[in-house]
């Protein structure tokens, strides 16, 4: 990775680090968020994202590193630049005696840009009423007008804090659906947080993983589910220890089985496994959401890192164990 | 965006601002013989038996009154903006950290003038009408009160900074706000020519101010 932010990227993150009291809640977390792409931000409760999250927003400051949106430093980060930065944080925060009218015209007051016509297609589009009290709103319904207030400056960067927490499947797809609707119509650079990876797979064309304060995994969506595999091994008797091999995520015996997860899977580990012995050897294909949690539920001291691939490379490539 | 963020924190505080003003209204409508509701007296038995704006018990519960709602105004524009995260969505706006909280001061402490000046100012002009009632009348008799008003404002300040700023438990942060509140004791109670006493009002509600635009600033929003 290069030393120096590419104009391209809408978040840059230099060993941006924060710990309270003695736990390191980020760590040189190094990050880059192209322009134009849909960031899934992933990990596990408490692995720090919302922490990463409240940083790149200057809600919380880091304690070593910094970070740039849309290429400005956050410590410095001017109104002008803000104003084409959206942010929904988790919960939807909405002020509960405001109308929703009362809300947007509030929201509009700091913007000089602001599409009047998207909110009001946006509200329309969710049914809700210009007078209804947000205090009296479901959690979606404060979802959707979150959205639409976020929407109407047509920021060029969206940071979306776990959005669809809390929302039924219905209308977390509506939610979704709208979503993407206003992302390829405007072609702008998302970066929102999520603990669903229907969701996440749906949306998200890069993910981001971070496990215990540290970003694990930074690649394209597709390149993540491919690399994780599980491989099934099976014995006539109890399976033996497995000795490890590179890129191993974890293992485990399963009755006459033994199970592995490992990234990018290849001849060598094969040939490990094959010394077992064992009686056949099957190699199973994961969805994202199977590949996470293999992933991120495995011995965590002993997790491989992805490499971030080159971007001045054509194709993207992922490395097995850091 | 000032008056619409202006607009939001006296909508907010309203509900305290409206209850303080009444009760004001009924205490110093009382001692012009128009109270808004008949109750027995604390402090006179009718027009004519007090001595208007010299009344040591009505200027103290003024005092008090004013006090108590300048700290629920403080404590309500930062406590209660955080737990209810909205932090989150307001210091996310288009506008430095520093304008939007000098924004939340300038309509806290305008509506807390507003409630305590308006009454006393009333007050003032009927104690001035010829004719109104059998005793004297200065305008430098309003002093005390005007100075319990600016004493109001700092227990204020000391509140909001009480709110803004984290600690590990409720002494440590009632810290700010007791200490506001000796000072603010001395510089109301302490023999002293009025102009140290505003003198010294300033200075602490100047070093306010400070302390919360700084603690706005480097504070975490989590």
């Amino acid at each position: 990775m290069s030393d120096t932010p590419a104009n391209t990227d809408a978040i840059v993150t230099e060993h941006l680090s924060k710990a309270y009291g003695p736990k390191w809640v980020v760590r040189d977390l190094n990050l880059r968020v192209p322009t134009g792409s849909v960031y899934g931000f992933l990990g596990r409760n408490g692995a720090g994202k919302s922490t990463t999250i409240k940083m790149l927003t200057g809600m919380v400051p880091p304690d070593s590193g910094r970070s740039l949106l849309l290429g400005e430093d956050i410590a410095t980060l001017t109104p002008d630049t803000r104003a084409r930065v959206a942010y929904m944080a988790e919960g939807h925060p909405l002020y509960g005696w405001m109308s929703i009218g009362e809300m947007v015209r509030f929201t509009r007051a700091f913007h000089t840009a602001w599409d009047q016509t998207l909110v009001d297609q946006v509200l329309d589009h969710f049914e809700l009423s210009r007078r209804q009290k947000c205090g009296r709103l479901s959690r979606g319904q404060q979802a959707q007008v979150s959205l639409a207030l976020a929407m109407a400056p047509d920021p060029e960067l969206l940071i979306l804090d776990d959005p669809t927490l809390g929302l039924d499947t219905v209308v977390r797809r509506d939610f979704l659906e709208v979503l993407i609707q206003l992302i390829q119509s405007r072609g702008r650079t998302i970066l929102f947080s999520s603990h669903i990876l229907g969701d996440v797979e749906r949306v998200a064309t890069r993910i981001g993983v971070m496990v215990d304060g540290v970003l694990r995994v930074d690649c394209p969506t597709e390149t993540f589910r491919e690399s994780v595999r599980k491989v099934v091994a099976e014995f006539d008797g109890e399976p033996p220890e497995f000795p490890g091999c590179e890129g191993l995520v974890s293992w485990r015996r399963v009755g006459i089985q033994l199970e592995l997860v490992v990234v990018n899977w290849t001849a060598p580990q094969q040939a490990v496994l094959e010394s077992l012995e064992p009686r056949w050897i099957d190699v199973l294909e994961l969805n994202l959401e199977d590949a996470f949690i293999e992933y991120t539920r495995g011995s965590r001291r002993s997790l491989p890192s992805f490499a971030r691939e080159n971007r001045h490379v054509a194709g993207a490539r992922v490395e097995g164990m850091a | 965006m000032w008056p619409a963020l202006v607009w939001k924190e006296w909508r907010e505080c309203s509900i305290f601002a409206g209850l303080a003003f009444l009760a004001l209204a009924q205490l110093l409508g009382e001692a012009m013989d128009l109270p808004l509701v008949r109750l027995v007296s604390l402090f006179s038995t009718g027009r004519g038996a007090e001595i208007p704006l010299l009344s040591g018990g009505r200027e103290a519960l003024f005092t008090w009154i004013m006090v108590l709602v300048a700290v629920i105004i403080g404590f309500q524009q930062t406590l209660w903006e955080s737990w209810r995260q909205t932090t989150l969505f307001l210091l996310h706006r288009p506008a430095p950290r520093s304008q939007i909280y000098l924004c939340k001061l300038f309509a806290g402490g305008s509506l807390l003038l507003l409630v305590g000046a308006v009454p006393l100012l009333v007050f003032c002009l009927w104690a001035a009408t010829p004719a109104t009632h059998a005793s004297p009348f200065y305008w430098s008799m309003s002093e005390p009160w005007c100075r319990s008003l600016a004493s109001a404002l700092a227990c204020y300040l000391g509140a909001f900074y009480c709110g803004l700023r984290p600690a590990r438990w409720i002494g440590s942060r009632l810290l700010p706000a007791i200490t506001t509140g000796l000072l603010v004791m001395g510089l109301k109670y302490v023999p002293m020519p009025g102009l140290w006493a505003y003198f010294g009002l300033i200075v602490l509600a100047a070093g306010l101010v400070f302390l919360i635009l700084e603690e706005a600033r480097v504070r975490e929003y989590p």
